[in-house]
């Protein structure tokens, strides 16, 4: 049996309330195990709910965004999960909350519709509609928003209180509204203060409207006199209720408030799908406005024609703005109303929420006029019984359908990678103190959230992005560097600069659950470590400091933490001795009860109008019509064959998604390709291409077309973890019988010399630790760092950048992992800019190895978040750092540690041919690896061979066993290079000046050998190149 | 906040010296330290007693290099006695106490505690770097710290004899500690190898420590290929392989290290292969290249040292081959290619064919590789119509020049 405030005088409790309650419970107590964890925000707030069952009154946590404060999000919802946690963990606090939430819902619908309507019939069928309301499912299932349900279901059992406060002025109304508004406010800030505007002001409107309606004899004879004058009646309660309730909003929550003050959002905006076109951005529009409307959409004439009746219209009012600003940019209106700044930081699905759980009532009352009312005998009159069965019936269907559709949308197109199991991982950083380093999670989805709550391990990234702190982060547009893959460049460039400079923020270790960042990781220096057992692929970088002890915190001053500890729990007490407890007690003293004024007020269902049958059939077929063409348009846009530019679309479309068997549709079927030929030369192509790259644009030329045939010359752009590359391929195309076919590109047929053959390869082992023990590792098992020797070192000044050039050796007799670091100095020697070699470099060098490097000053883009971001993005944009002054000096610090890995050198130049078009050379592979990504590291020298710039070329295609890859490489023209300072004086080597190895080490150094080595060639502003070899293996065997 | 903390300290400092001098030299006389010993045995327990006629508020004010800490005493009738706590009796060196009497200081004195040195020491040893460079410049060090059951270091010139075997040789010697420390530099000799070491103090041993020796760096070495023949069907593989490179001590060097080995052909390219040493041998693979001409093999150890150059020589192994034309030019046929003992060549040689107009200007270029030893070109009709064109056929380094009629059949 439930107990409601306002219901007690009911005598019957309500037996479709019951019902809704029942099956939604079933329904929904039972699918979010299958859901909740795979929702966009629900592990989210688990990790906060972490946070306070680990320390209930600390603000401060460093687990993410090297710290920031959960006083930047109400608490009651993870403070509560924290407590439930303490009884079956943190999973049994947040599924609980999530049926305390479905619960709290589906009353909270039936308790709004029985204010709105007056009538416990449609309240009942409303909340039987409120628990297969499409978007309550989609905020519950899909997006996980706890805290922000729990915030609008408290939102609408409040409404009946205000009501009766505003009308009838009794202060218990009063009190149990205001205690209802400060759990609304410690559960979610944002729908309280929005549901002022939008719930409240409407609802209030309405009060005095009905107040107005009592004194004179119809609402229609209710003019603006003399609701004007009901208004002054009621105006010091709304007054008293409104001041009381701003005084709750601000101190409820008054840490929060102090906490934006202080750390106000200075971020670039994050593009949010509710901000797009939704005609031109179909996805989101079938996400924020096709299915949290659902089948509301064919009854949206009959909800304005009730919602602008008099006595709705202010909820007509607010149900209009909440519609118009729920479809983001598919108009201008939004942006106008909402202003630039609301309209970037507010995710506008929200408005879409609260307009369909407003129109709840009202199509409660549809439905019940549908099935038992007026609009039954209306419809079966006019249209006969059939009709009325087959609407009703297809209604019924459509609404299961949305309910199905959204249920299993996350089944079918999974927003999240499929669950990693964390033990693996949270072992990991707990063994060996890899938690004294901070991890960066790749590929991970919101799941990242849930590995925080588990570890104590700190990470840079962090899954809310208010809270972000880093300015690599708040720069960009991004939300996480976990998916910067989705960000495009830009979040590329993000996590490139992590990976780059790893020591600024300790970071040592990542879990790769994406193949895509393997590159990247590869070529900034990075090493696979292991591969745990849940397959999460741990990597490592060496020579990063550990954490220090002591990390720095914001401090808040107590009273705020305390009153941040206590209230919200304290709220929710009031609200239960207020509201229920004292329910109770009066339910015992007294048996009976008056019904509450509202439940007077409902209308006679009888006099359906006809019109309005009319209006909502030709409405419903418009609908209908429109959702037809969408799927006609879809329909035709897959149809690909139609034109030579659209087979080539539609055949690196699918290329693009892997997808080789439509690929292989559009390959002409008499060329004498069979699929199993064509799968197989796909799956023996490896590179950075065809398994490390995303499609990004593609321009199509179609040259020399005729009736049957056409040429076609396609431009594409990718996007790979290192860079955009761009490759033009050539496509001969031909028509038959009515459609376009691509001409397949005979694969070169060369076959390898050898089928078996050996090799002999030097490998090394590194026992980690030989004595195995919980201490520091004893300093018998510590390595010496290898040595390295810097043999040139040159600031060079080329295009407005600066840039350190060098070359190095690894002069020991064990492989060494290369870290080196570059800082800049002006002239009375201030420090300008600090930066670590990215790819520049081979990072692993065999003893004796040389490699050139190149450290280029990278800055933080739009580092000012006043600048503009540029309209698109250019991918290959770098952002150098802006230098006030002129540098002129600069600091060489090199690292070496004893590297195993990655050592892989049998990649051969086999032919070198100097054409006009520049360099066509051959790689060959003469190892037993192969090679996933070649890399290529030219350096540039003159006449004297000294050393002037480093340039790189990734390859786009992989090199396999005994195989060769062709390559051209245009030499850039390096005229206008200005050398600024060439000096080994300020170089270092494992914290040793450079100067003491040379002598120490390699005293009599013959430098004619690197001479030796350079490829005479007339080159604009250069006399010398050298060419080496960086190869990643992407599988190693 | 600081300074006023510091500022009411003072004023407390001021307001406790209003005592009158007079019973300070009173208090001085009267209280007499009867501890006679002025030195300890760290681990000893040490009590200082005073003698004092007076009723005293004593407190004894102990400091030794590790800090500071105030007594109370225990007093017996006129005896005074401050139990010195086990971690001041345990630090040997100096000890300073200052006795202070209704908070004035009336007695300084300090007494001195050595090392424990009747019972058995242990030794800490440290020996680095790791792993050093043959030639007898580099040297790792052995450090060697002798400490009673307190962690007290054994006072100065205490012996440790220090041992160290590299090949057949054991070397002994006897360095007494200084600055705490007893520390000998182990030199590399010529040969590479591990030198293992030990020190021992009493009967006390360390355990084996050891360093590697790396050779030194490598000396010139030799060159040498392997090839299965002498054509240029750039489809063999080809090796080069340098000798056991050594060091100036005949030492092997050290295994990984990295071999560039640089192959000029005959247009001037500069080819590179790279290979690391195991046993003091590296070998590299190569493909032979595909048309007939010279390589000057160098190999390098950058910076240290170098090769002899060798030459390679490589004939054509395909001389001529056929191109043949369907009747109506469309389809070209280039083969059969035909290897140096007239067998079809393995699948893979590029054959290119650039199509020019009759007046000379270039239009396309079609590249296939061979397969089975021939290849077809096809000019379809949809992108060339009929019409005079100018074909060059390009492969293994052969150029044939066509000019031909393309038509309908």
């Amino acid at each position: 049996m439930l107990y409601f405030p306002t219901m007690k005088v009911f005598q019957r409790t309500n037996n479709l309330l019951i019902l809704a309650l029942i099956i939604g419970l079933a329904f929904h107590g039972s699918s979010i195990f299958f859901t909740l964890e795979y929702t966009y925000d629900a592990l989210i707030h688990l990790f906060f709910a972490s946070h306070y069952a680990t320390d209930w009154f600390e603000p401060w946590d460093y687990h993410w965004y090297t710290g920031f404060t959960v006083q930047s999000y109400p608490p009651l919802i993870h403070q509560t999960i924290g407590l439930l946690s303490k009884i079956g963990g943190l999973k049994f606090g947040m599924f609980t909350v999530a049926i305390i939430g479905i619960i709290l819902f589906i009353t909270g619908a039936y308790r709004f519709a029985a204010l709105i309507t007056g009538n416990r019939k449609v309240a009942g069928y409303t909340a039987l509609l409120a628990v297969f309301s499409s978007t309550f499912i989609e905020t519950l299932h899909i997006f996980g928003q706890l805290p922000s349900i729990i915030a609008l279901s408290i939102l609408l059992h409040v409404m009946p209180e205000i009501y009766l406060w505003t009308r009838s002025g009794k202060y218990r109304y009063l009190l149990s509204s205001l205690t209802l508004i400060s759990v609304t406010v410690t559960s979610h800030h944002v729908t309280p203060i929005f549901g002022m505007v939008f719930f409240i002001f409407p609802l209030l409107g309405m009060a005095v409207m009905d107040s107005a309606n009592e004194q004179v004899d119809s609402i229609k004879k209710v003019s603006f006199k003399v609701f004007y004058k009901s208004f002054k009646q009621c105006f010091w309660r709304i007054v008293i209720f409104g001041g009381s309730s701003l005084v709750l909003i601000i101190t409820c929550i008054l840490p929060y408030w102090y906490n934006s003050k202080r750390n106000p959002i200075t971020q670039v905006p994050i593009p949010h799908g509710s901000r797009d076109n939704f005609l031109e951005v179909t996805s989101s529009g079938l996400v924020f406005f096709i299915i949290p409307w659902g089948i509301l959409l064919f009854v949206l004439p009959y909800l304005f024609y009730r919602f602008y009746s008099k006595r709705y219209m202010f909820f007509g009012m607010s149900f209009t703005m909440l519609t118009i600003l729920g479809t983001g940019g598919t108009t201008p209106i939004p942006l106008k109303l909402l202003g630039e700044t609301a309209f970037n930081i507010l995710t506008l699905d929200r408005f879409t929420l609260w307009a369909t759980i407003m129109a709840l009532p009202i199509f409660g009352e549809f439905a019940y006029r549908l099935v038992e009312g007026d609009l039954k005998e209306k419809i079966q009159q006019i249209y006969g019984r059939t009709y009325h069965r087959i609407l009703g019936g297809t209604l019924a269907a459509g609404l299961l359908l949305m309910v199905g559709f959204t249920m299993t949308l996350g089944y079918f197109r999974p927003s999240q990678p499929t669950k990693i199991k964390m033990l693996p991982i949270v072992n990991f950083l707990s063994q060996d103190s890899h938690d004294s380093w901070r991890y960066l999670p790749l590929g991970f989805g919101d799941q990242m959230a849930w590995l925080s709550a588990q570890t104590m391990a700190m990470t840079v990234d962090g899954n809310y992005h208010s809270a972000r702190r880093l300015p690599e982060l708040t720069t960009r547009a991004i939300e996480r560097i976990e998916n910067s893959k989705f960000r495009g460049v830009e979040g590329i460039g993000s996590l490139q600069q992590f990976l780059t400079v790893p020591e600024k923020y300790n970071l040592k270790y990542i879990f790769s659950n994406d193949k895509f960042y393997d590159p990247i990781l590869y070529f900034c220096g990075w090493q696979r470590l292991q591969q745990l057992e849940n397959g999460i692929m741990v990597w490592e970088k060496l020579n990063v400091p550990p954490l220090p002890e002591i990390l720095p915190k914001e401090d808040t001053p107590v009273f705020l933490n305390i009153m941040w500890g206590f209230i919200p729990g304290l709220t929710v007490i009031f609200a239960f001795i207020v509201n229920i407890m004292m329910l109770w007690l009066k339910k015992l003293k007294e048996r009976k009860g008056e019904q509450p004024s509202f439940m007077q007020l409902s209308v006679a269902y009888d006099k359906f109008p006809k019109k309005i049958i009319l209006v909502n059939n030709a409405w419903a077929l418009i609908v209908l019509a429109c959702l037809g063409y969408g799927i006609y348009v879809f329909y035709v846009k897959n149809t690909a064959q139609l034109s030579p530019k659209n087979v080539v679309e539609s055949y690196y479309d699918a290329l693009d998604f892997k997808d080789f068997e439509r690929a292989y549709s559009y390959i002409d079927p008499s060329s004498e390709v069979t699929i199993d030929q064509y799968m197989l030369e796909v799956s023996v192509t490896d590179g950075i291409l065809s398994s490390y790259a995303k499609l990004d644009s593609i321009a199509i030329e179609i040259v020399n077309e005729t009736d049957v045939s056409a040429k076609a010359k396609v431009s594409t752009r990718w996007i790979t973890p290192l860079e955009k590359l761009r490759k033009d391929y050539f496509h001969e195309l031909i028509k038959k019988d009515g459609e376009w076919y691509v001409i397949p590109i005979k694969k070169d047929s060369d076959i390898p010399p050898d089928q078996l053959f050996t090799q002999n390869t030097t490998t090394f082992y590194n026992h980690g630790r030989r004595k195995i023990t919980t201490q520091q590792t004893h300093h018998e098992d510590v390595l010496k760092q290898p040595v390295l020797e810097i043999l040139t070192a040159k600031l060079v000044s080329y295009q407005g950048q600066f840039s350190i050039i060098g070359e190095l050796q690894n002069v020991d007799d064990i492989p060494a992992d290369v870290v080196i670091k570059a800082t800049l100095y002006n002239d009375v020697d201030k420090e300008l800019a600090i930066y670590n070699a990215k790819f520049h470099i081979k990072h692993k060098l065999m003893p004796k190895e040389t490699t050139p490097f190149k450290i280029n000053f990278e800055g933080i883009a739009w580092s000012s978040t006043k600048d503009t971001m540029p309209p698109s993005f250019d991918p290959d944009q770098f952002t150098p750092i802006a230098l006030d002054e002129q540098p002129v000096k600069f600091n060489l610090q090199s690292a070496g540690n004893t590297a195993n890995t990655d050592l892989y050198k049998s990649v051969a130049i086999q032919n070198l041919d100097f054409t006009d078009h520049g360099i066509d050379g051959v790689l060959y592979n003469g190892g037993i690896q192969e090679v996933t990504i070649p890399q290529l590291l030219i350096s540039y020298y003159d006449e004297n061979h000294e050393l002037l710039w480093v340039d790189h070329q990734f390859m786009p295609e992989g090199v396999r066993v005994q195989r060769k890859q062709f390559f051209n490489y245009k030499p850039i023209d390096i005229d206008s290079l200005k050398v600024i300072e060439s000096s080994l004086e300020n170089c270092f080597v494992n914290g040793l000046p450079n100067a003491s190895i040379t002598k120490k080490v390699f005293p009599n150094r013959d430098y004619s050998h690197g001479h030796d080595q350079e490829q005479p060639y007339t080159g604009k502003g250069f006399s010398f190149l050298k060419f080496d070899i960086n190869s990643y293996i992407g599988n190693p065997k | 906040m600081r300074p006023i903390y510091l500022l009411l300290l003072i004023l407390l400092q001021l307001s406790c010296s209003k005592e009158p001098e007079k019973d300070v030299v009173k208090e001085n006389d009267n209280i007499i330290l009867s501890t006679n010993e002025g030195v300890f045995m760290a681990g000893q327990p040490i009590n200082l007693k005073f003698q004092t006629t007076l009723k005293v508020n004593a407190q004894l004010v102990l400091s030794n290099a590790f800090g500071s800490s105030i007594l109370l005493p225990e007093i017996n009738d006129q005896e005074i006695t401050f139990n010195i706590p086990k971690n001041f009796s345990r630090k040997s060196g100096l000890c300073n106490w200052v006795l202070y009497s209704n908070g004035k200081s009336v007695k300084q004195g300090s007494f001195k505690i050595i090392p424990q040195t009747n019972s058995k020491p242990s030794l800490e040893t440290y020996f680095g770097p790791r792993s050093i460079t043959a030639g007898g410049i580099d040297f790792s060090m052995l450090v060697s710290i002798a400490t009673d059951p307190f962690d007290n270091v054994y006072p100065e010139g205490t012996e440790a004899l220090i041992k160290s075997q590299f090949l057949n040789t054991i070397s002994e010697s006897v360095v007494p500690s200084k600055d705490f420390i007893s520390w000998k530099r182990i030199y590399s000799e010529d040969k590479a190898g591990r030198i293992l070491v030990t020190s021992s103090v009493k009967e006390i041993t360390s355990k084996e420590l050891t360093t590697i020796v790396f050779a030194a760096n490598a000396e010139s070495f030799l060159v040498e290929s392997q090839r299965n023949h002498k054509f240029a069907d750039g489809n063999q593989i080809m090796s080069f392989n340098t000798n056991v490179i050594r060091d100036k001590f005949d030492n092997i060097i050290s295994d990984g290290t990295t071999v560039n080995f640089i192959i000029e052909n005959s247009k001037g390219a500069l080819l590179k292969t790279v290979a690391p040493t195991i046993g003091g041998i590296a070998k590299a693979a190569m493909l032979h290249p595909a048309e007939k001409g010279e390589w000057r093999i160098t190999a390098f150890v950058t910076g240290a040292a170098k090769s002899n150059t060798i030459k390679i020589d490589f004939d054509t192994a395909i001389t001529d081959f056929d191109v043949k034309f369907s009747p109506d030019n469309r389809k070209i046929m280039i083969g059969p290619l035909k290897s140096f003992m007239q067998q079809l060549v393995p699948d893979g040689i590029l054959i290119q064919l650039d199509v020019y107009s009759s007046s000379g200007e270039y239009l396309d270029s079609k590249k296939i590789t061979s397969n089975k030893g021939l290849g077809t070109i096809e000019l379809p009709s949809e992108y060339y119509v009929n019409g005079n064109y100018h074909l060059v056929v390009k492969s293994v380094g052969i150029i044939k020049k066509y000019d031909v009629e393309i038509h309908e059949e």
